[in-house]
């Protein structure tokens, strides 16, 4: 029986494929350069899929994939019903509210956020019961308060260089984000075993 | 094309092997009225119920489940107990609440049974049921009382009692993280995490089950499975029957035991069900209440269906011919054959035609 993994395009996907490697789980076709978006083992009874990070969570709730690997960001935005079972530890940073310098929340009216976590955003402001308007961007969010798009942003922070660059704060931090390896609800049931010795293998790396 | 009446057929087999139990047909109103389900709203997400108003201006509700409609009819009966099942369309909105679908399903409902003896009958129709599907099917069991008498010894809290839930339906590795953020000391810590990486055959967890459970009424509830996966265990291997309490029900109102059902081929589960004894009390009687529902449109949707084709395509050219193709055609169907007539003009490639019909037939000059 064949394991199915997806891998997020980029840093995070080839450092999670290196650990993965290291456990057994090698594939030559990956490692080659291609354009390819599936690669498989047959040696080792792996395939991988090559997926935009944020799609990863699709891939492994739909069971495509038995297991993915996804930051907490991503995870939470796309609210995909998985199990979430193994901290890699690495990729730490975390959700924050930011906003320009001497900012004030003010009750009395309609709060603009911009953000690229639309999902999370809404279901945080829904929990500390706050009104806001939330504003969709794709990226440079910091952008948004600086030319008045938005009076605050909510999004990921890992050292707070970019917010001090633009004049920006963080007013409240939320959730601590790093990487996980998600799982399959079903393919956890049927492929219990390997699963569970994949997690455990990659547990003892550590 | 789908082939609809094979899908009847199909369903129809497991009505069969209700019957077999003593199950009766039971067909309800799809309407049911929206106070019903408000007065149920602590048990039932009434926010994400398909509503529509009457010209009177009545609020109804298109039924999210069967199991209410089916205890509001069983409440209104003289008896003490009943065995039903349905094969319905049920009605549901998705989490943001603007699409909605209909879906079928097949299930029972058994009222007024004893407890552990019912729980082993339907247990066994459930998998059953499965094995029908698929070869490779699983059924996994757990017990809400369980976890939320494990929950209450943990934290009286309610916002953390929903968070540490909802960590242990992810199997989070969070959850060890939070735990001792809201300062749960460390024995209680423990016992969770096992909890939230258990998984397999009674026998396997077992050992770990009975140290986890602190309360009376826990270990209560391990004896009582024991003795119907027990019974359940001289019938089917137990690698069928899974504990894993992991899995979650839309609809909140089993209290005790819940199953979910699943086959290798799809990767959503196909059978869900459990008991509901509180929601039947609700309805004014006191009896034990458990049962369970295939989302048979899951599977329908999932497995490339085998295509019964046609059995003669006549094709034909011109008026002349097309009068001989239909004679031919009365023919072949006095011999129970199924047949259509056509206009090679506007019939499609020979591809496509050899794929829908058995024999192919010419009428021209």
């Amino acid at each position: 029986m064949y394991i199915n993994i997806a891998l997020p395009k980029g840093r995070l996907g080839k450092k999670s494929y290196d650990l993965l490697k290291k456990i057994g789980y090698s594939c030559q076709e990956l490692e080659e350069e291609s354009r390819k978006l599936v690669f498989t083992s047959e040696k080792n009874k792996v395939r991988y899929f090559w997926v935009k990070p944020s799609d990863v969570p699709i891939y492994v709730e739909k069971g495509i994939a038995d297991i993915g690997v996804s930051g907490v960001d991503v995870l939470m935005e796309s609210e995909a019903d998985v199990y979430d079972m193994l901290d890699l530890g690495f990729g730490k940073c975390y959700f924050a509210i930011a906003a320009p310098k001497g900012w004030k929340y003010n009750d009395n009216r309609t709060i603009k956020i911009a953000t690229k976590y639309i999902n999370y955003a809404r279901k945080h402001f829904e929990k500390v019961e706050k009104k806001v308007e939330l504003i969709k961007l794709n990226g440079s969010v910091e952008l948004a308060p600086i030319v008045g798009l938005s009076d605050a942003i909510v999004d990921i922070v890992e050292t707070g260089a970019t917010l001090k660059e633009n004049n920006l704060e963080i007013i409240e931090k939320l959730e601590d984000i790093s990487t996980r390896v998600i799982v399959n609800k079903v393919s956890y049931k049927f492929k219990n075993e390997t699963i569970e010795k994949i997690l455990e293998d990659i547990r003892r790396k550590f | 094309m789908k082939n609809y009446r094979k899908e009847e057929e199909f369903v129809m087999d497991f009505e069969k092997i209700f019957e077999s139990y003593g199950y009766e047909k039971i067909r309800l109103n799809t309407f049911e009225k929206y106070d019903t389900y408000f007065a149920n709203k602590d048990i039932i997400n009434e926010g994400n119920l398909l509503k529509i108003m009457n010209p009177k201006g009545d609020l109804y509700v298109l039924r999210p489940d069967m199991t209410l409609p089916v205890v509001k009819y069983f409440s209104e009966q003289q008896t003490q107990s009943g065995k039903f099942y349905y094969n319905d369309s049920v009605f549901r909105v998705d989490k943001n609440g603007l699409e909605f679908n209909e879906r079928k399903q097949v299930g029972i409902e058994y009222l007024g049974g004893e407890n552990l003896l019912s729980d082993v009958e339907v247990l066994d129709l459930a998998i059953q049921s499965l094995e029908k599907l698929d070869q490779n099917s699983l059924l996994c069991i757990s017990n809400t009382k369980f976890i939320k008498e494990m929950v209450n010894y943990v934290t009286d809290i309610e916002e953390e009692k929903e968070c540490i839930l909802e960590y242990l339906y992810r199997r989070s590795s969070n959850l060890e993280n939070y735990l001792k953020k809201i300062g749960i000391e460390e024995e209680k810590i423990t016992k969770l995490l096992k909890l939230n990486r258990l998984f397999g055959n009674f026998e396997k967890v077992k050992k770990t089950l009975y140290e986890i459970a602190v309360t009376d009424k826990q270990k209560k509830i391990l004896k009582g499975l024991e003795t119907v996966l027990k019974a359940l265990g001289k019938k089917y291997p137990q690698e069928k029957i899974e504990i894993d309490f992991s899995i979650s029900v839309a609809l909140q109102y089993y209290n005790g035991l819940i199953f979910k059902g699943y086959i290798s081929e799809i990767r959503k589960p196909i059978l869900s069900g459990g008991r509901y004894d509180k929601l039947v009390t609700r309805f004014g009687k006191d009896t034990s209440a458990l049962g369970f529902c295939l989302e048979i449109d899951n599977y329908f949707e999932s497995i490339k269906r085998e295509r019964t084709k046609i059995d003669y395509l006549l094709l034909y050219l011109g008026l002349e011919n097309g009068f001989k193709a239909m004679e031919k055609a009365r023919e072949y169907r006095k011999y129970g054959k199924t047949v259509r007539v056509l206009s090679k003009e506007k019939s499609g490639s020979s591809e496509e035609l050899k794929e829908k019909y058995s024999i192919i037939q010419y009428f021209s000059d």
